[in-house]
């Protein structure tokens, strides 16, 4: 018996030794002395425990051994021993992710735990707010070897991380939160780096910004080769363009081949589609917001370019090293430096223009941060006509015709980031931004009368401009309080300054014979109008349980104008399920206000074009998108979404079909429609980011009309809006032979844009009742033009030099010389006069394609 | 126009090729142009073929027929007037009908049937017509500045609120010169009138009381008198008309027309006039409810002839047709006119050619 006794013991000592966790123990504890364990279901009690545990003498002893350095804390009440979580201490981890070489900023960078993550702002700062306790931190970032980072969290720490660049671009590495891409909680938003815009084969060898974003789904160019953005059936100036938060009005140069953008000073492109961030508005199609490099803290470096059309050259570096640095680029056409040239052989045309970005900032300390930039733009063209002294019998004439185009924006902005305690990030930035576009001409006519001597003169100068100046001030709160919210809220004003059109003429007329007659005429017809225009906005984006994550918010807008106010509440919100399986689906709705227009009269768009703001009779243009998506990882390396789109827009303007000749700078809104648009889709996308081969697929489907149901566009019709093409299919790669060589591929195709061109000729009647012929139109948008297509390849040859680099770079635009159509023009052929002959006319149209083959080279060298 | 140099480098490298059309239906189609106004007792209609592949091209032979609430009230089928280098062939009509009235007009030729229907509009209500004094504007055309006399012309108009009408405003001055005896009594016996002569006369400068332009304007406002429906509004409104005279003449009365001849003959070496010249004259104002799609047929014209040689960059126009089975476009419309007497004017050898007034 008492063997019996002493083997129980054992066995009860040995279970007591063997009680390994804490639910063993809390059992063996209750047993030993009577007592019971009270704890809320959701408390959590697997927590690794000391392997050696025993009974202890007393209750107090074992509560203290087995709760000890755990979350949970314990009361004893008479037989009851309660359990409950312990309040639970969190400290924010801050700081900015920045380039190992150059200091320079990552945007989106991934800040990542085994339970929470987030992702840097715009300016590389990030902050994260976590439990005490011990953490290895993950740092990733498109294009850079990641970084871990352990740390005991204990205090509130500041962190910053420097990652190193890695030449073979990596795909991402999956983060909880994520402002763009496939991981993105919106669908419809693409990251663009730099190094993408470089390598992505394009028009003349010039690697252009918005040339690459035309390459991505759900965005389609104008006509082939301009750089004319319509994303998701929107027009071409519904598309808010920022560089560095400050809106770009005219992107384009040489009427849209080159944007105004120098890739040099570009350090990362987001282009959002749908499910807008609520900090933006202004624009109802899409946001690009481009940011340019803040220039290397640490050495002086940049590189000079020259190719067939431009010559470029960029510059960076320190001004005190880690705490100043600059960053200035400037990009001119050759025929800007041969001007005096050819102002010496009096050629009677040139064209040229120039870019100039430059960046100051300085670091003042880890919470503050202030940056000042520049960017100023020009296109000129002059065409001189110049006529001598000619004779013909007794008389003799001669002339001047001197004409001149300028058009170009130019922006000053100045930021500065303030880190207010370790959890709310703030920007605050002023900015000044102008447009203008501008014709000159002056004109001299002499008539001389040999016999006599006398001159009789005609001088006129005309002009003609249009433009707008902003002045605005906006400021950005990034608030990060909990890992599961990260809060974005802001404020911004605007006044904007509108002259739609000035019209400016001087005549006047000098006769020697009759100088009685001599006459002088002056008019002027400008038209100057000023709007204000303010915001406030507020997004969260949250996750909700281990799979679920939502971007909420809203934009609210006033805009003034004439007196009259516009107020748009403009509510957006995104969600993203995880599936597993690196599987995800996307939903999302948007509302977007937009309060200026840009009026074009032509089928391609003119720099002097109006930008016009609404008015007592026009008002803002709204629009309801939704869209749904999904997104796939699993197959290593590669990146498979599929976005769904429908749009629905109000109050979209179009030219009255017989508007135009009533256009005047005041009176622009009586020959201007507002209608309906909608537009929907199906976009697919397919990237692949790793190895030697990199590259993409993009094909879209869809389709975008608009009706005027007032019966003044197209006797009241649907008509396919402008540049509404059914289907777009874009191929990118890029294969890296090694590190000198590597080859760009791209292959381009879209259906045919809706033209309206007239079927045959028909007679019209004037108000005095005259005939005449003209060309008959059944309706807008009756003819389809044939696809275009074209493929593109771009070699390049890097060769390291003792201080740097060089590059050449070979390339060809439109291998197999496919005629596309770029400009499409109509004329009434055949037309004889006179009441014996025979009168007839046909109607011809006519394509001009001018990018046929082209050829071209550049030479880079980078230090 | 000159937008089109900014397009000088592309198109020094351009490669052009033509397109082929797109089909809209038949090859060879009829146009049909008129104007079928309550205030007309002669209607004008006017054909041409159009051939997707020839051009445009004679009519076949037509019958045109006008229905008025379903009764044939006029029927034509041997044009009146054949302009062959414009390939148009014009039929006339005459008829009468009143605003309310349905109208029916049929072109039947071998190509087939065209039909136009439309409701006559309501007679746009004139409440006062006015003259005023004669005034002075200068302005330039194509870098002459010129001086030019003009007669004002205050119309007053009610216009209806609900219904969509839109408006042209026309004006002629009508003169009836009248012979009378010489002092000598020699010369044609008694008088004579000649038929009226419509003076060359535009309606200039077009002022709506909301809008008033400087004097000196060299761009007219309305160059073709047409009103679109929103302008007027249900309201009433006060048109000031500016008609321009001849040139040389100013003052309280504005000539609208060449003055006639006076005769005179010598005898025993005296000098004897023998005619003595009386001109009444007088202006027409119509104002003219326009169908909304005339306005715009109006609009389109001018927009058309008036805009780019080569349309590089701007659309063609789009022309409204209420021509069924064809093309063309036939007004129906209402119209008042307002007859403004002015002063009798009376010419001899010693007020000529400017004329007095008694």
């Amino acid at each position: 018996m008492k063997k019996l006794l002493l083997i129980i013991i054992c066995v009860l000592a040995a279970f007591g030794l063997s009680a390994q966790n804490t639910r063993e123990r809390m059992d063996a504890v209750s047993r030993q002395f009577g007592v019971n364990f009270i704890y809320e279901s959701g408390l959590d009690l697997d927590f690794p425990c000391n392997a050696e545990w025993t009974l202890k003498p007393t209750l107090e002893e074992n509560l203290h051994s087995i709760f000890d350095g755990t979350a949970v804390r314990w009361t004893v009440r008479g037989e009851y021993v309660t359990l409950k979580n312990a309040p639970v201490k969190r400290y924010t981890v801050r700081g900015h992710v920045t380039d190992a070489r150059s200091s320079e900023t990552l945007i989106s960078a991934g800040v990542l735990t085994p339970t929470a993550g987030t992702v840097t702002n715009e300016f590389g700062f990030y902050s994260i707010t976590l439990p005490e306790g011990e953490y290895d931190i993950n740092y990733s970032y498109l294009g850079y070897e990641s970084a871990v980072r352990h740390i005991r969290l204990n205090a509130d720490i500041v962190l910053n991380v420097a990652l190193e660049g890695n030449a073979e671009l990596e795909a991402a590495t999956v983060i909880s939160r994520v402002e763009s891409g496939i991981y993105a909680t919106r669908a419809g938003s693409i990251d663009l780096p730099k190094s993408i815009i470089d390598n992505t084969p394009v028009l003349l060898g010039e690697p252009d910004v918005l040339k690459t974003v035309q390459m991505l789904p759900g965005v389609q160019g104008g006509m082939d080769g301009f750089s004319g953005i319509f994303v998701r059936g929107g027009g071409d100036d519904e598309n808010l363009l920022m560089l560095d938060d400050v809106p770009i009005y005219n992107p384009a140069h040489l009427l849209g081949i080159f944007s105004v953008f120098t890739p040099e000073a570009v350090k990362k492109v987001t282009l959002y589609k749908g499910d807008f961030p609520a900090r933006y508005g202004g624009r109802i199609s899409s946001v690009v917001d481009i940011r340019t490099s803040d220039g290397d803290m640490h050495e002086t470096h940049g590189s000079v370019s020259t190719g067939l059309l431009s010559d470029k050259i960029h510059l960076e570096g320190p001004v005190r090293k880690g705490t100043t640095s600059y960053s200035i680029s400037a990009r001119v056409l050759h025929t800007f430096l041969f001007t005096p040239v050819m102002k010496a052989f009096k050629v009677p045309s040139n064209y040229y223009f120039y870019d100039l970005n430059g960046k100051v900032n300085h670091r003042f300390s880890d919470r503050d941060r202030i940056y000042a930039g520049i960017y100023h733009g020009r296109d000129y063209f002059q065409n001189d006509a110049i006529g001598d002294w000619k004779e013909d019998g007794d008389y003799a004439r001669a002339y001047k015709d001197l004409m001149h185009y300028r058009w170009g924006n130019s922006l000053g902005t100045a930021r500065w980031n303030h880190v207010y305690g370790e959890k709310l990030f703030s920007n605050v930035t002023i900015f000044v931004n102008s447009y203008n576009a501008g014709m000159e001409e002056r004109s001299e006519f002499h008539y001389k009368t040999l016999s006599t001597g006398t001159v009789s003169s005609n001088y006129s100068d005309y002009s003609l401009s249009t433009g707008i100046v902003d002045y605005g001030a906006k400021v950005d709160f990034t608030w990060d309080p909990v890992p599961a919210h990260s809060v974005r809220f802001g404020a911004a004003a605007t006044l904007h300054d509108y002259c739609p059109s000035s019209r400016i003429s001087n005549i006047e007329v000098k006769d020697t014979s009759a100088p009685e007659r001599d006459t002088s005429a002056r008019s002027d017809d400008s038209f100057r109008m000023s709007g204000r225009e303010y915001s406030l906005y507020a997004e969260d984006d949250f996750v909700i349980g281990e799979r679920f994550r939502m971007n909420a918010g809203v934009h609210l807008a006033l805009f003034e104008c004439q007196g009259k106010n516009y107020f748009c509440p403009q509510p957006r919100i995104s969600v993203r399920y995880d599936m597993g399986k690196d599987l995800a689906l996307k939903a999302g709705y948007s509302r977007m206000a937009q309060y200026i227009h840009h009026l074009s009269s032509g089928s391609i768009g003119l720099p002097t074009d109006m930008w016009v703001p609404v008015t007592r009779n026009i008002r803002p243009v709204s629009s309801d998108q939704v869209n749904a998506g999904t997104s796939w990882t699993g197959l290593p390396g590669w990146e498979f979404s599929a976005d769904a789109y429908w749009k629905e827009m109000d109050a979209v303007l179009d030219y009255k079909d017989v508007a135009v000749s009533s256009i005047g700078s005041s009176t622009w809104d009586r020959g201007v429609s507002m209608g309906h648009g909608r537009a929907f889709g199906l976009e697919l996308f397919a990237r692949k980011t790793k190895g030697a081969t990199t590259g993409w697929i993009a094909y879209t489907i869809g389709k975008s009309d608009r009706i005027h149901r007032n019966g003044s566009v197209n006797n009241g019709n649907w008509f396919p809006s402008h540049f509404d093409r059914r289907h777009v299919l874009n191929i990118c790669a890029n294969h890296r032979f090694n590190d000198r060589i590597d080859l760009g591929a791209s292959w381009y195709f879209a259906s045919g844009v809706a033209m309206t061109v007239p079927t045959r000729t028909t007679v019209v009647v004037n108000y005095q009742g005259y005939e005449h012929y003209t060309s008959y139109v059944p309706e807008k948008g009756n003819y389809r033009l044939p696809p275009t297509h074209h493929l593109d390849l771009s070699l390049n040859l890097r060769k390291p030099k003792r201080h740097g680099e060089r590059v050449w770079n070979f390339g060809v635009y439109n291998v197999y010389a496919r005629k596309n159509p770029n400009v499409l023009q109509y004329d009434v052929y055949g037309s004889t006069y006179g009441y014996d002959s025979q009168y007839y006319a046909c109607v011809k149209v006519r394509q001009t394609s001018f990018l046929i083959f082209l050829p071209s080279f550049s030479y880079t060298y980078r230090f | 126009m000159k937008k089109i140099l900014l397009l000088l480098p592309f198109l020094a490298l351009a490669c052009t090729s033509e397109l082929a059309l797109p089909s809209d239906g038949a090859d060879e189609v009829l146009i049909v142009n008129g104007s079928l106004c309550s205030a007309d007792s002669v209607h004008v209609v006017r054909i041409v073929s159009s051939s997707a592949s020839e051009g445009i091209i004679l009519p076949p032979a037509a019958k045109v027929t006008l229905f008025v609430n379903d009764v044939a009230k006029a029927e034509s089928t041997a044009p009146s007037d054949e302009k062959a280098y414009m390939k148009s062939r014009s039929y006339k009509l005459e008829c009468r009908f009143s605003p309310g009235d349905e109208l029916r007009l049929t072109v039947e030729t071998a190509l087939g049937k065209c039909e136009v229907e439309g409701t006559v509009p309501a007679a746009p209500k004139v409440i006062d017509v006015r003259q005023g004094e004669a005034v002075e504007l200068t302005y330039d055309d194509y870098g002459n500045v010129e001086t030019r006399s003009f007669t004002r012309v205050f119309l007053t108009l009610s216009d209806p609120a609900g219904e969509r009408n839109a408006y042209r405003v026309k004006a002629r001055a009508m003169a009836v010169h009248e012979l009378k005896d010489g002092p000598e009594g020699i010369g044609l016996p008694g008088g004579y009138k000649t038929a009226p002569a419509p003076a060359d006369l535009t309606v200039y400068n077009l002022l709506e009381p909301a809008m008033q332009l400087p004097w000196s304007t060299n761009n007219p406002v309305n160059d073709f008198n047409v009103f679109s429906d929103d302008t007027f509004d249900g309201q009433t409104y006060s048109l000031d008309l500016c008609l321009r005279g001849k040139s040389g003449t100013s003052g309280k009365y504005l000539l609208f027309f060449s003055p006639p001849s006076v005769g005179s003959y010598y005898r025993d070496g005296v000098v004897y006039y023998s005619d003595l010249w009386c001109s009444h004259q007088w202006l027409d104002v119509e104002l003219e409810a326009i169908p909304y799609d005339t306005w715009r047929y109006i609009m389109a014209e001018e927009y058309d002839s008036e805009g780019p040689v080569i349309p590089l960059v701007y659309e063609p126009t789009l022309f409204p047709s209420n021509v069924k089975g064809g093309l063309g476009y036939v007004s129906i419309s209402s119209a008042t006119i307002s007859t403004i007497q002015l002063p009798d004017v009376y010419f001899d050898v010693d007020h000529y050619p400017g004329g007095y007034i008694k």
